[in-house]
């Protein structure tokens, strides 16, 4: 009698591990296979991939860097993102009083670069950050006190361009001449640029 | 009548304790039975330690995943910034020095300053790749950028050497130049004698130039 307990029990045990085995431990196994075979293959990519964190610290470090520089010369010596006209009035002012010369100042009237007509799939890396804004100048002078303007103008605002000049000679005074230039300062296209800008110079 | 009586009946005590289960036979199932769980136990124990780590690495994996996308969104801004701020410097280096562009005409100009005057000095500077060049072009790939100026003037001179003066005047603007700033091409697109009331030649002549200066290159 005890040994026929004693076999039931054991074959009970037996039984008992291979349902274990069957339901637990093979699916188990299985997936620890599956999982080892993972592990092999995501070793290598992530030894391959360990150095993007470093690089990822330096990229924006860089861009950081890039933003603050670029920030600091729309700040010093570009005409800011509103009221445009008011600052080149006042800044051309300050030159012209300097050089005692009278002069009016107009938004010019056209664009001097292509707009992008559309933004989608627009690949924002293929069209510069700057485009430009213009205003016309307008001046009754002689021709020094015009090249001394001119050179004034190139020292004092690093970033202004003469885009346009256009001198003609005045009977009533042949000691003067009428000017019209067109200045033009580069400003970012696009809206998002400044904000992308900002965002990344404060990280 | 069965077989536990009739080894009983011949071989006494001896035989009745081989027909209890035997300790060592116990003892050998128990120990299979456990050696056996331990194993199962021990390799249950392996594999769930690997399906731990291949989640803790495949999740390890997603953040790199999320990790190279951000770098690559990173890469991409570091490219437009740093575009952006070379166009920057180069907008401001590629400026024509118009101060100075003015006095080289100037000083070119033949004979004596009494004896010519300009009447009209015109340019139009162009960033190529930031206008328009053609009417219709593709409003996309804008780069390089380089800066392109041509500098029309109309003028009169007093003199009976029309055509050697402007020679001159052509010559000597071609020469190399001070600073950032060459000539390119001077062509003479007119001149003409001017008549007085009575349709008679004067010593007056018109006359017009077309100045190409060298391109800048803003942004390579």
């Amino acid at each position: 009698m005890q040994s026929k307990v004693f076999y039931l029990c054991l074959g009970g045990a037996f039984l008992l591990l291979a349902l274990l085995n069957l339901f637990i431990f093979s699916p188990a196994a299985v997936a620890a296979g599956e999982s080892k075979a993972l592990l092999k293959d995501l070793d290598e990519k992530l030894s391959q991939g360990e150095g993007l964190r470093s690089r990822s610290d330096a990229l924006i470090a860089q861009n950081k860097s890039t933003a603050t520089d670029i920030l600091a010369v729309m700040r010093e010596d570009l005409p800011p993102d509103s009221g445009r006209y008011s600052w080149a009035l006042s800044t051309l002012a300050e030159i012209a009083l300097e050089a005692d010369l009278d002069f009016s100042v107009s938004n010019h009237p056209h664009l001097r670069y292509i707009p992008v007509k559309t933004r989608k799939k627009l690949d924002v890396n293929s069209v510069p950050m700057w485009v430009s804004y213009a205003v016309d100048v307008e001046l009754r002078v002689s021709f020094s006190e015009l090249v001394k303007f001119l050179g004034r103008l190139h020292e004092a605002q690093p970033y202004c361009s003469i885009a346009a000049l256009e001198m003609n000679a005045l009977r009533s005074s042949p000691e003067k001449h009428h000017i019209l230039i067109t200045l033009e300062w580069p400003v970012l296209r696009f809206e998002e640029d400044f904000e992308h800008l900002q965002s990344m110079s404060v990280r | 009548m069965n077989l536990s009586q009739n080894f009983t009946e011949s071989s006494g005590s001896l035989s009745l304790t081989t027909l209890k289960p035997n300790t060592l036979l116990k003892k050998t199932g128990y120990a299979g039975f456990v050696l056996l769980l331990v194993l199962l136990l021990l390799k249950y124990r392996h594999d769930l330690s690997l399906i731990q780590q291949g989640q803790e690495k495949q999740a390890a994996w997603e953040a790199m995943e999320q990790e190279a996308e951000s770098l690559r969104e990173l890469s991409k801004t570091q490219l437009r910034f740093s575009r952006g701020y070379d166009t920057l410097i180069g907008w401001k280096n590629s400026r024509y020095s118009w101060a100075g562009i003015l006095l080289i005409i100037k000083d070119a100009l033949p004979g004596e300053a009494q004896n010519i005057q300009l009447d009209r000095l015109r340019f139009d500077e162009e960033i190529v790749g930031l206008r328009e060049k053609i009417p219709g072009e593709r409003v996309t790939d804008f780069f390089p950028l380089r800066r392109e100026v041509e500098i029309s003037i109309n003028g009169v001179i007093k003199t009976d050497r029309t055509q050697s003066r402007l020679l001159e005047f052509q010559r000597t603007l071609k020469q190399p130049q001070m600073g950032n700033v060459s000539v390119a091409t001077v062509t003479l697109v007119h001149s003409g004698q001017l008549l007085n009331k009575d349709r008679q030649p004067t010593d007056l002549t018109r006359f017009s130039f077309l100045l190409n200066l060298a391109p800048h290159e803003l942004k390579p």
